[in-house]
């Protein structure tokens, strides 16, 4: 048959149904008829023969269904008109249905945020072209540890290797003052230093003009800038190619291209200049660790071969420098990998691990709801078999109306990801996503919420379709309600036992991770420090090049600061603070004893601190003294070093009396010489991470001594601290303009960020757990309250024979804690093996943590108890009288 | 005479075509027809012939269209369209060769 003319039957049988279904109905009629005058002619009376003909032909409807069910497009108009009766079926169950809605609501919005957060730590590839084949290279210290690289070993990567198209390295970025805005005020951008070929690895090409090429030199001054601050600051002016821009206090750039997307790897910036060639050049040079190297694999090469050809690489190196590059390798890892910390990739997969959980005790709590509605519809399944409707297809309306359930339950689910998502952004700690993660509600995230969706929808249709293909319509008819339901009854009590176990597992996890907060924050960072204020500043490099004029800013800074009224004490420290990590390290030798080369020196956590640094934030000084104004350019050297210092390095001897040999912190390369220094003092140990395992050897340096363009001023206040902000930003821009100030925190910020990514990760599986918790005591409740129900009579006659009410509460008590310690029990099992995995998240406690799985125990006999309280209320208060009579 | 069988399903499409082969047939016509030329061995129920009569019309090898009957009642009459034909020759031939070999296994398996 042609297209045509089937196209025409299925229309005919779609659009004109009607008309199909009465010429069927007359065709049946006559059928009857015509098998009715045969039953005559045969010799039957009358009504003997229609009754046999009617008999033979059967069931007119069932006859009809089949008809209809062999049309084409017919199974569309019965989903539809499935679809239409579910919608009915809800509205005459208002209550029944908006809790069911809300569950799947729930559970997906939490299920769909937090997988975006998944997606786009674990697997959205990176925003660049053939992501994978992007790497992140870096050296690797004797000690195996990950170091970044400097300039002079990014060069001979450059010319010695064949895995890479491409190699770029990166520098941290810098805020630069860049002229002056409409306001009067400069306006302060990021700028970073990046290798010529940085831009190509990533694919990067210019909306104008171009990047970087491999002979361009730092001395031509090229400068390319961001679409960002193409637009802002130069109003799309296609002019702005060739222009020159500059930066306060260094000679101008000329503008040689704007890039679309500013890849956000490795910092924020939206203007990228060459390093300054001395960088790269001699062997002081070879100590400047300071580039994120990236690269880009050759098609022909695996990842492999460029970490066993980097390794050759290194090994030529340090054939060439052993005295700075001896025992030096590299490493080659994806850059995705590279980019996203093992500490967040853990929590992503635990955070989604809790989520699932969450999501399939809603669809348990979902399939509950409909299972209870299933016993009250029993007789309506068994009317609708009778009437010829077959299994599958009452199987296809149940499946119907749990689509309809979690079609509005994911639309709402979508709707509630969506607000959490625009909410992230201030909930998620600062720092604990790389710039590269986005949180957002792409296709990706929506796809999978959809997916979620319909799997909800199958897991809770399973329960009342298990429960109708158990009941034959014998059953159902013959013994009314009880049969059936008894077997409802017993999946609905292995899903309360199931939601309380799963339960069980989320409250033990945010156990584990609420007393890891607790210990952190009793842990002694090492110092005493309230109402101190700290700041970071910036300085020009061009105008700041000689330590004497970086001396000469920070002291008139410091000086100013202290004159001002409601300063307490001040101090100018350039380093990392307690609790900020770290980030700046020295090699140094104890001198005397025997000669180390550069490159296997130890290295300490180098912090260059004015006078009054020990006192501003309560750094106790064990032994020897602190540093003085006495402490010049120009006087004898010294050093002050911490009791992990002493403890590794000086075991055994008078600390004050041992001299420690170390280079300056300088930026031209040709200043730097070893400078001996005499230890003056031992200061208290102070903590980098509050978890920190091992800790770190500190080494203090006068910052007169050793002036550095990039520090803080750290402010006690008298009172507020936030009341100085304003003027020390007013004394800061008198002495130079250019500066630039960041980061402005109290100390009690910089500890709470300290402890930002285990707080999140307490709170939201805390969140979590007690979801899950309301939502098995709602399951327990559930079951109970459908047990006293069943069970009315039989509580009715005890009483009636003389039971007390406490008897009847002790049957529904002991029920309750059948259910909840079987629902324990499992979870508990399943968590003792959960938890392991949980450990490299945990700090001060044992995965096995005796405290956190009793409280796990005692939060659960309460829940059990709140929902035995109703249902045995109801118990005891039913009449006997009444119940009796009823059966 | 046997127990009436039902007629197996997929062989009820091939009886259809040639019970209507020659003359446009109704309904109940077709089942009687069935029922006799097979000695009252086969009985056609009414739940299967006419969603195959539905079937075979949808597949273009039938058409429909209403008459008088014998009773001079309005009936719908079932045709053999041309494609049907071709479709009947086809089934025929691959019936009868399928109950040969049968047959065939079925005589030479005894002796």
């Amino acid at each position: 048959m042609s297209a045509g003319k089937r196209l025409g039957v299925f229309a005919r049988s779609w659009f004109r149904s009607a008309q199909v279904d009465q010429e069927f109905a007359e065709e049946l009629r006559f059928h009857i008829e015509r098998e009715a005058e045969a039953n005559r002619q045969a010799g039957l009376p009358p009504d003997e023969a229609l009754r046999l003909a009617r008999v033979t032909v059967g069931n007119e409807g069932v006859l009809r269904d089949a008809s209809r069910d062999s049309r084409p497009g017919e199974w569309i108009r019965q989903v539809w008109r499935d679809s239409g009766f579910a919608g009915r079926t809800m509205r005459r169950n208002p209550g029944t249905t908006a809790s069911a809605v809300l569950m799947i609501a729930l559970g997906i919005g939490a299920t769909t945020a937090i997988f975006s957060l998944v997606d786009a730590v674990l697997l959205r590839p990176l925003p660049f072209p053939e992501p994978g084949r992007l790497v992140h290279v870096l050296q690797r210290s004797p000690r195996a540890r990950p170091t970044q690289v400097t300039l002079g070993d990014l060069q001979d990567w450059v010319a010695q290797n064949h895995s890479f198209a491409a190699i770029g390295g990166v520098a941290a970025p810098i805020p630069q003052s860049i002229g002056v805005g409409s306001d009067g005020e400069a306006e302060v951008i990021n700028a970073q230093n990046v290798t010529a070929r940085f831009f190509d690895v990533l694919r990067i090409t210019p909306l104008a003009g171009r990047t970087f090429a491999a002979e361009d030199v730092e001395a031509s001054r090229f400068v390319v800038i961001s679409e960002q601050l193409w637009s802002n600051h130069f109003g799309n002016d296609r002019a702005i190619i060739g222009r020159q821009i500059s930066f306060a206090g260094s000679p101008p750039f000329t503008v040689i291209g704007v890039i679309r997307n500013r890849p956000e790897i490795f910092g924020r910036a939206d203007a990228w200049t060459l390093p300054p060639a001395s960088l790269g050049q001699g062997e002081q040079s070879r100590r400047l660790h300071f580039l994120d190297v990236i690269a880009r694999l050759n098609s022909a090469t695996s990842i492999d071969d460029a970490r066993s050809e980097m390794g050759v690489v290194a090994e030529n190196t340090a054939r060439a420098w052993p005295s700075t590059n001896g025992g030096w390798g590299a490493t080659v890892d994806p850059l995705q990998q590279g980019l996203v910390s093992d500490d967040l990739r853990r929590t992503a997969l635990v955070l989604m691990a809790g989520v699932m959980f969450i999501l399939i005790m809603a669809c348990g709590n979902v399939a509950n709801l409909m299972l209870a509605r299933g016993v009250g519809r029993t007789s309506e399944f068994a009317l609708r078999s009778a009437l010829g409707a077959t299994r599958g297809r009452v199987l296809r309306q149940l499946l119907t109306e749990s689509v309809v359930l979690a079609a509005a339950g994911g639309a709402a689910g979508l709707g509630l990801a969506a607000v959490i998502l625009r909410a992230a952004p201030s909930l998620v700690p600062a720092g604990s996503l790389p710039l590269s993660v986005v949180l957002r509600l792409d296709w990706r995230v929506v796809t999978f919420s959809i997916v979620i969706a319909s799997l909800a929808a199958l897991a809770s249709a399973l329960g009342p379709a298990w429960q109708v293909s158990r009941t034959s319509l014998v059953e159902a008819i013959g013994m009314g309600t009880r049969m059936s339901s008894a077997h409802g009854g017993r999946v609905r009590t292995m899903l309360a036992v199931l939601q309380v176990a799963a339960a069980v597992l989320l409250t033990t996890g945010a156990g584990l991770f609420v007393r890891t907060i607790v210990a952190l924050n009793k842990v002694d960072a090492g110092y005493r420090a309230d109402r101190v204020l700290t700041m970071s500043i910036g300085l020009s490099f061009q105008r700041y090049a000689p330590p004497s004029e970086t001396r000469r800013f920070y002291q008139t800074a410091e000086g100013e600061v202290l004159r001002l009224p409601g300063v307490r004490t001040a101090s100018i420290l350039s380093g990392d603070l307690p609790l900020e990590g770290f980030t700046r390290g020295q090699a140094f030798q104890v001198t005397g004893e025997p000669p180390i080369d550069f490159s296997h020196q130890p290295v300490a956590q180098f912090l260059l601190a004015g006078a009054r640094y020990f006192d501003t934030l309560g750094i106790p000084i064990l032994k020897g003294r602190a540093f003085t104004a006495d402490d010049t350019a120009v006087s004898l050297p010294v050093c002050i070093v911490s009791e992990a210092f002493v403890r590794q390095y000086l075991q055994g001897r008078d600390p004050l009396t041992a001299r420690l040999t170390l280079n300056s912190l300088v930026l031209r390369t040709t200043d730097s010489a070893p400078v001996v220094r005499q230890i003056v003092g031992v200061a208290r140990q102070f903590k980098v991470r509050p978890g920190e395992a091992e800790p770190l050897p500190q080494i203090y340096v006068p910052f007169a001594q050793n002036p550095w363009i990039a520090g803080k001023i750290v402010v006690q206040a008298a009172t507020e601290p936030e009341m100085l902000v304003a003027p020390i930003k007013r004394i800061l821009s008198r002495i130079d303009s250019s500066a630039t100030v960041s980061d402005v925190r109290t100390m009690d910020d910089v500890a709470q960020g300290a402890t930002a990514s285990p707080r999140f990760r307490a709170a939201l599986v805390t969140a979590f757990a007690s979801i899950a918790l309301s939502i098995a005591g709602v399951g327990l409740f559930s079951v109970l309250s459908f047990m006293v129900r069943q069970r009315a009579r039989e509580f009715s006659v005890r009483m009636a024979l003389g039971a007390r009410p406490a008897d009847v509460v002790k049957l529904v008590l002991s029920r309750g804690a059948t259910l909840g310690a079987a629902g324990l029990a499992a979870g508990l099992l399943v968590a003792v093996f959960f938890v392991k995995t949980l450990s490299a998240l945990l700090f001060g406690v044992q995965p096995l943590d005796p405290v956190t799985f009793a409280g796990t125990g005692a939060v659960l006999a309460a829940l059990t108890l709140v929902a035995c309280g109703a249902p045995a209320a109801l118990a005891i208060r039913s009449d006997p009288a009444t119940t009796l009579r009823q059966e | 005479m046997g127990k009436a069988t039902d007629v197996v399903q997929g062989t009820l499409d091939v009886l259809i075509l040639k019970v209507i082969s020659r003359d446009p047939q109704h309904g109940w016509a077709i089942a009687q027809r069935i029922r006799q030329l097979s000695d009252e061995v086969l009985t056609v129920q009414q739940g299967s012939l006419y969603p195959a009569l539905q079937r075979l019309e949808r597949q273009g090898w039938i058409t429909a269209e209403w008459g008088a009957s014998e009773n001079n009642r309005r009936a719908r009459y079932y045709k053999l369209t041309k494609s049907g034909r071709k479709h009947l020759e086809a089934e025929e031939q691959g019936w009868n060769r399928l109950s040969n070999a049968v047959s065939l296994v079925l005589r030479r398996a005894e002796s």
